[in-house]
């Protein structure tokens, strides 16, 4: 086979056109349609599906992890500049377009139930379809204009599902702030869009790269003392911490929870948050070690940020919202750790587990129709599939072995730690910690949330009664979903955890898998940015494997323990931990005051310039404009005097004067002709009289 | 022979001349009026003739002053036709009530 061909280089187009056709026939049709029109969506997107499987079996199974497909045609020439439009298809692309449409399908599966007898049943799948279009053109792009986009279009996508129930103020509110959040950090994006291509003057990732690995970007000047490829590389990041919902862009969000679960299922699996992880990945070749330093500790911090708070949350969407942030925060530590393979590893088993805890929550809240997870209980009997896909969930996300998340996560925390061993310094250390730390949050809040939810007595009778067990169209997605939190989905192998010693079973558990063969590092600017700590040190690393596999599955199973003794035993009472630890839990509750900082700083110091503006402007800038208008209107005033006198006068006195001497001399025309002759007489002799003299 | 002198005709025909004018402007009664024009043209005929005696022996000037008597009696019958009719029109001959002709 040739090499860097696709076998069907039209599949990815049309990958990217049937969500399209899908929501414009939904949007226009979706009315007139039998069942409203939801085969048409789901049908298009379960095509997609297939066609995305093979080509990622065209792609990945060829085991080339330098593989790249691209095409393009030239979209907008001006002057010798060609803005082109073209895909990119290469081993993350493939997983990627197979992680998108698949999970998407389990979603839109699942919505044909949750979403059944809503008002506007066929316009949510239009909208649903087009978030799918939206980021398969993220993942297929090849240039970064393109990418910009189909972003915006992505923003557009969720602000429409976040806000699909917009009769309800929250809704509407939250769409409004998700949106406005997003385009902060848009800002950023579209600011290294524009330093890129004043530097390179194209959009395509291929010749960026290239421009980066020959130091085009060296050449230029920088700004503040920062090369300019590092403030592109930062300005890219901030419009992805805007999309994966970073500190300090995270609040948008724990909001969107307004949105129909099912839109929340997409927008934290597959599509919104996976965009910005996916265009850190895409741009890696341009983070200069600075630019990943600032990557890691907003990955670190947003990490353990959102873990605390979802320790205090009674909301089972809204600890799952913070769940999202923190594993997205970790997904941002491990690319910025320079574990690239690592963190989009996590990616795309995140994808899958988050997905199925969110539709396994839409599940319970569409059996009990309330989100307090303090008024469920004891559902385990009543739901059992959902309980077991949850759970499944659940032990992938905490990090249990055998789990896909234990694996993924696992291997940014190595990388963390192997960047410490590589660069002794204290604050090396603490994105370690920190992640450490969040893991075995995480194990506690996410197994709260098991232990509230589906164990102990129903602590709401009346809810419990009317529970019951979705049915299968519900069920069938997470169980497909379920089954890929599997760990050997994505290491290839099935490694049981032991130590070593006595049974001769290999310990590595974070094994080679085809993730991390397929998935790595581009290497084009591989060798430009000299950075010793990204050095192949074989020891340190396996150093920090077998210190981060032991460390992790004490933090784990720490985590699970504390929530058992606390909501299972009740060995140790909640209500007591509360009132030790009130300031903490105060300060959790109030999200960290993040959301205060913000409207105080932002909202109302905005209020208070707009006030200051508008005071500005009704007395300079009105003021100016009134005397101006007065100045005229006082001089019109006057030249209309000096019309009225003095021009309309002398017109007035011509009439006037010929008007009078008219009349005076009319009286003369009496008829009288005797008086004609003597006048005639008298003048002739006057005539006379003067000729003489 | 020239006992008369030329200035006394001419005294005579601008006396004359001068009632004829005083008639026209002051007299009310359009006859009167035509009795003043006669008047001056009976002057002018005067001077006429007065002037073509005492000049050189062509007769020039008699002839005229012929010519004016008989035009006058001429215009006198016309103007008279013209009061009649006036006075049928208007029932007055009082030269001040016409005035229709008036601005």
């Amino acid at each position: 086979m040739e090499t860097n061909q696709l076998m069907h280089p039209w599949f990815p187009v049309l990958i990217l056109a049937l969500p399209l056709l899908a929501s414009v026939v939904q949007l226009f049709a979706g009315r007139r349609l039998p069942r409203g029109g939801d085969w048409v969506s789901t049908l298009m997107i379960l095509a997609g599906f297939v066609l995305s499987l093979i080509t990622f079996a065209d792609v990945v199974l060829r085991g080339d992890p330098g593989f790249r497909y691209e095409r393009a045609f030239n979209w907008i020439s001006f002057g010798s500049v060609n803005v082109t439009m073209g895909i990119l298809v290469d081993n993350l692309t493939a997983v990627m377009l197979v992680l998108v449409t698949g999970i998407s399908s389990c979603v839109h599966v699942f919505s044909m139930f949750y979403m059944h007898g809503d008002r506007r049943y066929p316009l949510y799948f239009s909208y649903l379809s087009f978030f799918c279009f939206s980021m398969i053109g993220i993942v297929i792009s090849d240039n970064l204009l393109m990418t910009f986009m189909f972003w915006e279009l992505v923003g557009y996508s969720s602000y429409a599902l976040i806000g699909f129930w917009f009769e309800r103020e929250a809704a509407a509110e939250a769409q409004k702030k998700a949106f406005v959040v997003n385009r902060v950090g848009d800002v950023g994006f579209l600011i290294g869009l524009m330093i890129i291509f004043y530097v390179v003057g194209d959009f395509r990732f291929g010749r960026i790269f290239e421009a980066a690995a020959n130091g085009t970007f060296d050449r230029s000047i920088p700004i503040f003392g920062l090369p300019l490829v590092t403030l592109a590389g930062v300005g890219i990041f901030l419009g992805a911490m805007g999309k994966s919902a970073q500190f300090p862009f995270h609040v948008w969000l724990p909001d969107a929870m307004e949105g129909p679960t099912t839109a929340s299922s997409l927008i934290h699996a597959a599509t919104m948050v996976a965009a910005g992880v996916f265009l850190t990945a895409r741009i890696y070749p341009i983070l200069t070690p600075e630019a990943l330093i600032f990557i890691t500790y907003v990955g670190t911090f947003t990490a353990f940020m959102a873990a605390t708070i979802a320790l205090v949350q009674s909301d089972i969407k809204r600890v799952l919202a913070y769940s999202t942030i923190s594993q997205l925060g970790y997904m941002m530590l491990g690319l910025g750790s320079g574990g690239y393979t690592a963190g989009l590893a996590h990616l795309f088993t995140h994808a899958f587990f988050k997905c199925l805890l969110f539709l396994c929550a839409g599940s319970v809240i569409h059996a009990l129709h309330t989100q307090d997870m303090f008024r469920m209980g004891g559902l385990r009997k009543k739901m059992p599939v959902t309980f077991a896909a949850m759970l499944m969930g659940t032990l992938a996300i905490s990090g249990v072995p055998l789990f896909s998340g234990f694996f993924s996560k696992d291997a940014i925390l190595v990388q963390a730690l192997y960047r410490y061993f590589t660069e002794p310094h204290l604050l090396r250390l603490l994105p370690f910690v920190f992640g450490m730390g969040s893991a075995a949050l995480t194990a506690f809040y996410m197994f709260r949330l098991i232990f509230l939810t589906f164990f102990g007595k129903p602590r709401d009778k009346k809810i419990y009664a009317h529970a019951h067990e979705s049915p299968l169209l519900a069920t069938a997605p997470l169980c497909i979903l379920a089954v890929f939190t599997l760990g050997f989905f994505w290491t290839g192998t099935v490694d049981i955890p032991v130590p070593s010693g006595e049974v001769k079973i290999p310990v590595g558990i974070v094994k080679q898998g085809w993730v991390q063969e397929m998935i790595v590092e581009p290497a084009i600017a591989a060798g430009h940015y000299e950075n010793p700590s990204l050095m192949e040190d074989e020891p340190a690393h396996k150093k920090a494997e077998h210190l981060v596999e032991g460390l992790s599955i004490l933090s784990a199973s720490f985590g699970i323990l504390l929530a058992w003794l606390i909501y299972i035993r009740k060995a140790v009472s909640a209500q007591a931990i509360r009132r030790r630890f009130r300031l903490t839990v105060l300060f959790l509750e109030n999200l960290w005051y993040v959301d205060r900082l913000y409207e105080i700083v932002i909202v109302r110091g905005l209020h208070r310039w707009n006030a200051l503006v508008f005071q500005f402007d009704q007395v300079i800038i009105d003021g100016l404009v009134n005397a101006m208008g007065c100045s005229g209107e006082w001089l019109s005033r006057g030249i209309g005097c000096f019309d009225r006198v003095v021009i309309d006068g002398a017109v007035n006195l011509t009439a006037t004067v010929s008007q009078s001497v008219g009349r005076e001399f009319s009286r003369l025309q009496n008829g009288k002709i005797q008086g004609y002759v003597f006048l005639g007489i008298l003048s002739l002799c006057l005539y006379i009289l003067i000729g003489v003299m | 022979m020239n006992i008369i002198s030329l200035q006394s005709y001419l005294i005579i025909s601008a006396l004359l001349f001068s009632f004829g004018l005083f008639a026209i402007i002051t007299r009310k009664n359009a006859i009167s009026v035509l009795l003043g024009f006669e008047l001056i043209m009976n002057a002018a005929g005067l001077n006429f003739a007065a002037f073509s005696h005492f000049s050189d022996s062509v007769i020039h000037g008699q002839v005229f002053t012929i010519f004016i008597i008989a035009l006058a009696a001429a215009e006198s019958a016309v103007i008279l036709a013209l009061i009649i009719s006036v006075y049928q029109k208007m029932d007055t001959v009082q030269i001040d009530e016409i005035d229709s002709l008036k601005g």
